[in-house]
């Protein structure tokens, strides 16, 4: 991010602070923008590496915003910062171009919002440099113990959560949360054992299959599944050599979530939508990498400093990195 | 997961324990005799999406055979699928669910039982049985029992 230039739409003195603090101390240069119509359009003239919008302001200005610098700068690459990952936010990426939402973390402190730091930096960095995968990047400690397993055989699920169980109980992670991220867990490994794998042909090669199938996996089907803890977040990652998802089928799965419906099931069980519409409900942050065709790695973080209460209160992120 | 089955009179009273998943396989309680299936749900630690399907196959199907479905002392992961999955209780009644309290004195998780037709709306906050401090709600407090509200 060294040398990057940055630009913050807001009319938050605070969130300008919060943000130029953190990118400035990546090495970002910073540059500030208010909502009119005029400076958004003179901003887009300018040369920037990367925009960032505050959504908390006028609903109609902040689409305005967003939907303009998508028609008028395609190049641009855009992150938007909010409080709640739904409304006119859900719009914007379900209906538009938008990619990228960084939360406000409400539950950390009760005054003032707060945007986590390495979130930040991280998610700009990525932005920048298009170098989109990896999980350590997102504990915001170096030296941590990063636990790793490759699953080789779709029977082995079981065995790999009951030792992210043992991490988390290990941990001292608070009961209601371990349910949480446990299920997450669970889904994440159902989709790249199952939904991920594709044939010669290009078509699905196990989701037909009943998830209580135990099977071996080939070489190039062997699912990666990570994980850490920095004392502040619970971060997995689940990595997959097939990079089967796109912006479209994503949206589809996520689609419910966002707009905070309930969701509809299909009564056939070969479907990701149902896991990752529970997924979307129970996440802090939620990053998709998918190189297309080669290769996928999803991550998730969740809050745990304060039990469920926290989690809950901790905002949501989201951000699809899909590189075709 | 586990259950056990208890015939009282036309009732019979199914209390499951343990997570709800691809393995879990209601066809027994379907056998069960009585009209009404009241089935306590406190015990359920966790469920997946596969899960979730097995239990709408078996909500549909105690429907198809004309019995009466009541949940009872719904495990906060089950709220959850309340509040989250379409016609997740069927045709069926939610008598009561467990709602998730905390006790920052002495470090205390704790379930307490919430009768759902006598609640206006959760306690924020009840006395911890231990240390005798307050227990606070862990949950979204607005949204515990939006289930309620149509859809479920």
């Amino acid at each position: 991010m060294r040398g990057a230039n940055v630009t913050v739409i807001s009319e938050n003195r605070h969130v300008v602070r919060s943000v130029t603090r953190a990118l400035v101390s990546g090495g970002a240069r910073v540059h500030t923008c208010s909502f009119g119509a005029h400076e958004v359009r003179r901003e887009i003239t300018e040369q920037r590496d990367l925009i960032l919008v505050d959504a908390d302001h006028d609903a109609f200005e902040v689409s305005n915003a967003v939907n303009e610098l998508a028609s008028l700068a395609r190049d641009r690459k855009v992150l938007v910062l909010c409080r709640e990952l739904s409304g006119t936010i859900a719009d914007l990426i379900l209906d538009g171009d938008l990619d990228h939402v960084v939360a406000k973390h409400g539950g950390v402190a009760v005054a003032r919002d707060i945007i986590d730091e390495t979130e930040l930096i991280v998610t700009c960095e990525k932005l920048i440099s298009g170098d989109i995968f990896g999980l350590e990047r997102y504990l915001s400690l170096r030296e941590l113990d990063i636990r790793e397993h490759v699953l080789d055989h779709a029977g082995k699920r079981q065995d790999v959560i009951e030792r992210f169980d043992s991490f988390l109980e290990a941990i001292d992670c608070y009961k209601g949360l371990r349910a949480v991220i446990l299920t997450v867990a669970d889904e994440l490994l159902m989709n790249a054992i199952f939904s991920a794998p594709r044939d010669d042909r290009g078509q699905p090669k196990y989701d037909h299959r009943e998830r209580s199938d135990r099977f071996p996996l080939e070489p190039n089907e062997t699912v990666t599944f990570r994980f850490g803890c920095d004392g502040r977040n619970v971060v997995m990652s689940v990595a997959d050599r097939f990079g089967s998802l796109d912006r479209e089928m994503l949206l589809e799965y996520l689609g419910a979530g966002l707009r905070q419906e309930k969701g509809k099931v299909a009564m056939k069980s070969s479907s990701a939508g149902l896991g990752l519409h529970l997924v979307i409900n129970s996440i802090t942050q939620l990053v998709f990498n998918v190189e297309v065709g080669k290769k996928t790695e999803v991550i998730a973080s969740f809050f745990v400093r304060n039990g469920i209460r926290g989690f809950r209160a901790s905002g949501q992120s989201l951000n699809l990195f899909i590189e075709s | 997961m586990k259950f056990q089955v208890e015939e009282q009179g036309g009732t019979t009273r199914v209390v499951v324990s343990g997570e709800i998943t691809e393995e879990t396989d209601f066809a027994p309680i379907l056998d069960a005799k009585g009209r009404t299936i009241l089935v306590d749900l406190g015990g359920v630690s966790r469920i997946n999406s596969c899960g979730v399907r097995e239990w709408l196959n078996f909500v549909t199907a105690l429907e198809a055979r004309g019995r009466q479905l009541i949940l009872e002392r719904c495990a906060p992961v089950i709220v959850t699928q309340l509040n989250t999955i379409y016609n997740f209780a069927g045709d069926g009644h939610v008598r009561s669910v467990l709602g998730p309290y905390y006790c920052a004195r002495c470090d205390r998780e704790d379930n307490q039982l919430i009768e759902v037709a006598k609640t206006r709306s959760v306690p924020e906050s009840i006395k911890c049985s231990s240390c005798g401090g307050q227990m606070e709600f862990e949950e979204v407090h607005d949204h515990y029992l939006g289930f309620r509200d149509g859809g479920s």
